[in-house]
């Protein structure tokens, strides 16, 4: 078989940094190759450097040399290589230009100088072989995030180039959609798509993988065929888990005593609204993880349940107006990059009227060290890369002296280790306060949580994890109506 | 657009009146609904001015907005052409810039800009929102501090959002050269040339008035 992409990388370094070092490997035509290892590990610098964004947006220095289809990345014209190698980037939210779908699967083919009658017929094949046809004149603001990354891999398919390289494509997926990803390159890989994909998530991989390349501080830890992909490998590199349903709930029932209760809540935001009221109870030692699919309402519920939407109807024991749950609970938002105000990481975690409180600071410290940003403290939060700004996001909602803490999605796009370690501070906090945790990561789930809130359309219900893994997982599975048969 | 902001800051009251005539109506024919809602602001920001004295002007910071109120009615021809504008598909910017011949990069940078409004009105009530959440109140008596709340985050979100686009517009081949088509069919009709046409005869007469 012919080889289609051919790397030999001596050495990359960004300011006097090696970031890559050795790296050769190469290709064959309709493969399906994963790239894991923690995260700054060079995963995303070497995907830069195989759909040339570096050089050309980023700087850093190579020696080596890289073929695609037989010819040195270095010899294509500036912008030749789209025609030919396909990306899907991690945000879905900031890589559409155009308004609507249509338009946005057109543009790589308007760029190139594709005739219209042609453009036509691919764009209209494109958007049929990704499933996407009752999406087409859609406004791309208003599509999911699992929509957006079909439009995404639909605009790849224009060209009919060979290759395909995707960069953390679930990192902002639930549980579903990353399921349905998982189908679309499958059918991908079906049509003889070279696929490098570079991935925490791999449970949803495993069946496509031919190999897996696992890089560790810049080189190659090992190349793995899919038969080697065994639960020793996975434990051993720390990677994430590559079968959901062989995890086990570790956490025990939470005490008995209540301390925040949550009744009659109605759900609605802008003309949306939940059938069903939401009712439950959390008490010491309790970590409970709110679930549902995308658009249930499980964001809209915590920002009700922290004062930043009002209450129409209900009751929380922590707070009867929108101040006093303003200032009792403590929130980590999704979009995390939204709580950052200050020049420093320290100054961020540390208010002015605390300086001088050495508890305080000593508690701060603690928390930097645990959740491996002590070195980046006097950094700009926004210069972070983005799983440091979750765990900064998370150190400062647990550092709030309140009653209740609410995370939402803390662990998106985290590799192993570091979901680890959010993990294990949430179940040093819960000792003295109640968290939720919204979350689509079922291993976190099953690490740190001892119950559940079910929304769903057809009602919600609150059950203990422990002993009913199948229940949680069938319910990410399934859709609604199938559920309520069960 | 720049000969219509030209002729709005230099013309006389007929042809302001022609002109903002003219732009209701075009925008009348474009989106219905809109033109209903920016004939009511039109008419409510008309009456405060004809209402309130324009002695007002002389009195501090009430003159101040009294002012910006003159001005915005003043431009106002300018901003129902902003809104037409805004609701276009960016390709359909990006292709009609091109097609008068101005630079890529020029166009590339119209077409984003317009592409973005609404997501800055979304990102402001992000940032309200953690603000909020971070127990942070805005303080009037510290004005510049609070602009600054707002500001930094905004200017970190639009270089965050820049770097993905530009990375995906790079990798879609936008720097390839080569004659670029268009996936709508925009050639010029009678339409086109018809506003054209009308703009510089606007622009004939506010000339001819001045000299």
């Amino acid at each position: 078989m012919s080889k289609i992409i051919n790397v030999d990388i001596k050495q990359f370094s960004y300011n006097q940094k090696t970031i890559l070092e050795n790296i050769s490997f190469s290709v064959d035509k309709g493969e399906f190759i994963v790239i894991t290892g923690l995260s700054g590990c060079g995963k995303t610098s070497l995907l830069r450097l195989l759909n040339g964004l570096i050089p050309t947006l980023y700087e850093g220095n190579m020696t080596g040399e890289i073929n695609i289809l037989d010819r040195s990345i270095s010899d294509y014209k500036a912008g030749e290589i789209a025609k030919y190698v396909g990306n899907v980037f991690q945000n879905p939210n900031d890589q559409f230009f155009s308004k609507d779908v249509e338009n946005e699967v057109a543009l790589i083919g308007e760029n190139m100088g594709m005739e219209r009658c042609m453009l036509h017929t691919q764009v209209e094949n494109a958007i049929k072989e990704t499933g996407i046809e009752d999406l087409k004149t859609k406004n791309v603001r208003e599509l999911s995030g699992g929509q957006k990354q079909k439009v995404a891999i639909a605009s790849t398919l224009v060209f009919d180039g060979e290759i395909i390289l995707l960069d953390e494509p679930s990192a902002n997926l639930d549980y579903k959609s990353t399921n349905e990803l998982g189908r679309i390159l499958e059918h991908l890989k079906a049509c003889g798509k070279t696929i490098i994909i570079v991935e925490h998530r791999l449970s949803y991989l495993l069946p496509l993988v031919d190999r897996l390349i696992l890089l560790k501080d810049g080189k190659i830890e090992g190349i793995f065929l899919s038969k080697d992909l065994t639960y020793e490998m996975e434990y051993k590199n720390e990677l994430r888990t590559f079968n959901n349903n062989n995890l086990k709930a570790i956490m025990k029932a939470p005490d008995d005593n209540q301390l925040v209760k949550i009744e009659e809540v109605y759900v609605s935001n802008k003309g949306y609204s939940l059938p069903e009221t939401v009712n439950f109870n959390l008490n010491r030692g309790e970590c409970m993880a709110l679930i549902g699919d995308n658009g249930i309402g499980k964001t809209t519920l915590a920002k009700q349940l922290t004062g930043l939407i009002p209450l129409r109807k209900g009751y929380t024991s922590y707070g009867k107006t929108v101040k006093d749950r303003l200032s009792n609970v403590a929130i980590s938002l999704q979009n995390c990059s939204n709580m950052f105000f200050c020049e420093t990481v320290e100054k961020e975690l540390i208010p002015k009227d605390k300086l001088k409180d050495g508890q305080y600071l000593e508690e701060v410290k603690r928390y930097l060290i645990k959740m491996d940003l002590w070195d980046k403290r006097m950094l700009n939060p926004h210069d972070l890369s983005g799983g440091e700004k979750q765990r900064l996001a998370v150190i400062l909602a647990l550092i709030k002296e309140s009653k209740l803490v609410i995370l939402d999605e803390p662990t998106a796009g985290l590799d192993y280790r570091r979901m680890k370690l959010v993990a294990e501070v949430i179940s040093e906090k819960i000792i003295n306060t109640p968290v939720i945790l919204i979350t689509h990561d079922i291993e976190l789930i099953f690490k740190v949580c001892n119950t559940a809130y079910m929304l769903s359309k057809s009602g919600n219900r609150k059950i203990v994890i422990r002993g009913n893994e199948d229940k949680i997982l069938g319910f990410f599975k399934k859709d609604d109506i199938k559920y309520r048969i069960n | 657009m720049i000969i219509y902001t030209s002729i709005a800051f230099f013309s006389t009251m007929i042809v302001y009146w022609l002109m903002l005539i003219f732009s209701f109506l075009l925008v009348f024919a474009i989106k219905k609904r809109e033109s209903i809602r920016l004939f009511a602001f039109y008419i409510i920001l008309f009456a405060i001015i004809w209402l309130v004295p324009s002695e007002i002007f002389y009195y501090g910071w009430l003159g101040a907005l009294y002012t910006m109120v003159l001005i915005v009615l003043k431009l106002f021809p300018i901003w129902i052409l902003a809104v037409i504008l805004s609701g276009f598909s960016t390709s359909t910017i990006i292709y009609s810039l091109r097609s008068i011949h101005l630079p890529n990069y020029l166009c590339i940078g119209v077409a984003i800009f317009f592409r973005f409004i609404p997501e800055y009105r979304e990102y402001l009530s992000e940032i309200r929102e953690g603000l909020k959440a971070r127990n942070i109140g805005i303080n009037i008596f510290r004005p510049i501090y609070s602009l600054e709340l707002y500001l930094v985050p905004m200017i970190y979100k639009a270089f965050e959002t820049g770097e993905t686009l530009s990375c995906a517009l790079i990798t879609k081949g936008i720097e390839y050269d080569c004659k670029k088509t268009s996936y709508q069919d925009l050639s010029f009709t009678w339409k086109d040339y018809g506003v054209i046409l009308v703009g510089l005869i606007f622009l004939g007469v506010t000339i001819c008035q001045k000299l």
